[in-house]
């Protein structure tokens, strides 16, 4: 997709986007988000709440008794709810898709389905929303106490397990976010468990090379990756003080790139649970704004989210 | 954390005292290590390296080269050897490796005439103690083996099964970790989480509970395991999680280092007696912690 909305400078906190989101709500009015299988309490709670701020409007696909129960759960009024009834999930899933191609939703949100059944269901030749070589990749932006800056994480979510030419994908997808956010310079780090190439270890050496094309100056402009790193020499200056490594990405990354989603999903867990971290999750790549959130999320982190989904929308105004 | 340190000292003050054997101490990480563990009274050490650079890293800290038996070495091999000799000959009881390759030291080591291996594998278990978490975590192999097998994810679960055994949880609660809670025909890993888990139900693996595939937050976060709806007896309360890979599990435990204020203590089981790591970015009290987790795991092995 187009990023026709201007960031002007680095943001660092996630109430900064969600700022920028609601004056973005306050001048085009709330913006329109379908729910793929719309009967799921925590996502309907977060939309809740972003309706209530004024953000979204929401229109929920799924089973329609289902929805009915779970607003009911949650004391929401299923009459002033927005629901198409599909019972099928994949069907659930392309319906609220096509609301967003056909111009009646702005933004795609995954409801009460597995991940990969929502994925396969838009990845349906059928649906055209996939072109040719186009990677799309889940980055998810994360906010930590004692950081001075967002770091982002790829891919928690998506894409299972990256060759060579995937991971450069999804270091162009998550440097794109990066800039889009105002980080123009994004510092990429490659994780493994150690920082040396390790033949017993294949990942270590593919980093290895992409590392060198990034001295090459294989990348552009302002973007420097570096690996293999240990999530500690990643972000932790005082580590790369005391094993006393050199690397222009070391204590400093803003994006940490996984090489398969097992990694990338305890990671984000471990994050948005026993690290406490605020986090905002989107799918780049794709040619709208996709929302896929876990539920180990409250309502307020969705927020976040949604906002960042909104800012990726753009104002109406706004020119490519 | 706390509690680990204190059994550690409460084992080491009854009866003879734990010594470790620090293999090539030559090393400001493990000395720090030593120094730390004596202090607190958790340990004595038999440090075995280069003398010429073991002496002065003492009395850089202020510390009596005379108060340890230093043993010189000159190269790796020699070192190792000597490493075994003294844990085969009973006079030391843990190993902490200082600044020689794993594979070189474990290859002496684990040789037969030491007679210091057991039949099984090798594998690191990483104790965690998250803020958030209400007890300890401990975190398998992010240390040791780089891609487990399904009969060596057997033996990881029994090493630390171990560790929480020797942490006094009787019945340790196993999950193991998976992007998701399913059986999922993509990802082989679910298949052997349901197997292991089965396998703990018919008894194969003893005195401990294994349920998976399970994410992570399905694995150690109550308000996950109330919104997928899950029955399980580990969900939410996990005291071991294992991890796929060594990416997985060493990633996991950083990150509930650098953002959960989790202390960590880390030890390879699997030998007749624990071998310990630190690292050189380590904070004091992990790598102090490191020694007492060893401590608490050879008196467990020693009188169970």
């Amino acid at each position: 997709m187009k990023w026709r909305y201007r960031v002007d400078h680095p943001i660092r906190k996630l109430d900064e986007i969600y700022n920028l989101a609601g004056e973005l709500a306050r001048d085009n009015g709330p913006y329109r988000i379908a729910l793929a299988v719309g009967q799921d309490m925590l996502c309907l709670s977060g939309l809740a709440l972003g309706r209530e701020r004024g953000l979204v409007e929401p229109i929920l696909v799924g089973h329609q008794r289902y929805i009915f129960e779970a607003l009911e759960k949650l004391n929401l009024n299923p009459h002033d709810w927005m629901i198409y009834a599909e019972k099928d999930h994949h069907l659930a899933a392309q319906r609220a898709a096509q609301l967003v191609t056909s111009g009646m939703a702005d933004i795609l949100m995954r409801g009460r389905l597995l991940a990969r059944e929502f994925f396969q269901a838009l990845f349906d030749p059928a649906m055209e929303l996939r072109q040719g070589d186009e990677l799309w990749s889940n980055v998810v932006a994360f906010e930590m106490e004692g950081m001075d800056r967002l770091i982002f994480l790829t891919d928690c979510a998506l894409v299972a397990r990256s060759d060579l030419t995937q991971r450069l994908r999804l270091i162009q997808n998550a440097t794109e976010l990066a800039a889009f956010l105002g980080i123009k310079d994004p510092k990429v780090a490659l994780l493994a468990a150690v920082e040396s190439i390790t033949p017993g270890m294949p990942v270590s050496l593919e980093e290895a090379a992409i590392a060198k094309m990034s001295e090459r100056g294989q990348f552009p402009k302002g973007v420097v990756v570096d690996g293999p790193l240990s999530l500690d020499l990643a972000i932790s200056e005082e580590a790369v003080k005391k094993k006393g490594i050199e690397s222009p990405v070391a204590g400093k990354a803003d994006i940490l790139v996984v090489n398969n989603i097992h990694i990338g999903n305890v990671l984000f867990k471990s994050l948005v649970t026993l690290c406490g971290a605020k986090s905002a999750s989107t799918i780049v790549g794709s040619p709208f704004p996709i929302i896929v959130t876990s539920r180990s999320e409250n309502p307020e982190n969705i927020l976040y989210s949604l906002s960042l989904a909104i800012l990726m929308v753009g104002g109406k105004g706004d020119v490519g | 954390m706390d509690e680990l340190i204190a059994r550690a000292r409460e084992i080491n003050s009854t009866g003879t005292p734990h010594r470790v054997a620090v293999a090539a101490a030559h090393d400001d990480a493990v000395i720090d290590a030593i120094l730390g563990a004596r202090a607190e009274g958790i340990a004595e050490a038999v440090l075995i390296g280069d003398a010429k650079k073991i002496v002065p890293l003492l009395e850089e800290r202020g510390a009596k080269p005379g108060d340890f038996l230093v043993i010189g070495t000159e190269t790796d091999d020699e070192t190792a050897e000597k490493v075994a000799e003294t844990v085969a000959g009973g006079k030391a009881d843990i190993i902490l490796k200082g600044l020689i390759s794993t594979s070189k030291l474990l290859k002496k080591i684990l040789q037969a005439k030491y007679d210091l291996r057991r039949k099984g594998l090798l594998s690191h278990a990483a104790v965690l103690s998250p803020k958030r978490y209400p007890k300890l975590l401990i975190v398998t192999d992010g240390g040791m083996v780089i891609k487990p097998t399904f009969e060596q994810k057997v033996e990881i679960i029994r090493n630390a099964t171990l560790v929480g055994w020797a942490l006094g949880i009787p019945e340790p609660k196993v999950a193991v970790i998976s992007p998701i809670d399913y059986i999922i025909q993509d990802f082989p890993e679910t298949f052997e989480a349901a197997a292991l888990s089965k396998m703990a139900h018919r008894g194969q693996i003893k005195s401990c509970v294994i349920d998976g595939p399970m994410s992570f937050d399905t694995a150690v976060w109550p308000a996950a395991v109330t919104y997928q709806g899950i029955k399980s007896e580990v969900a939410g309360q996990a005291d071991i999680v294992v991890a796929g890979t060594i990416e997985e599990g060493n990633i996991l435990a950083k990150s509930l280092v650098q953002f959960a204020e989790a202390a960590f203590a880390g030890v390879i089981v699997g030998a007749k007696v624990p071998i310990s790591l630190v690292s050189r970015a380590d904070p004091a009290f992990n790598k102090m912690a490191s020694v007492a987790l060893a401590v608490v795991v050879s008196h467990y092995i020693k009188t169970r």
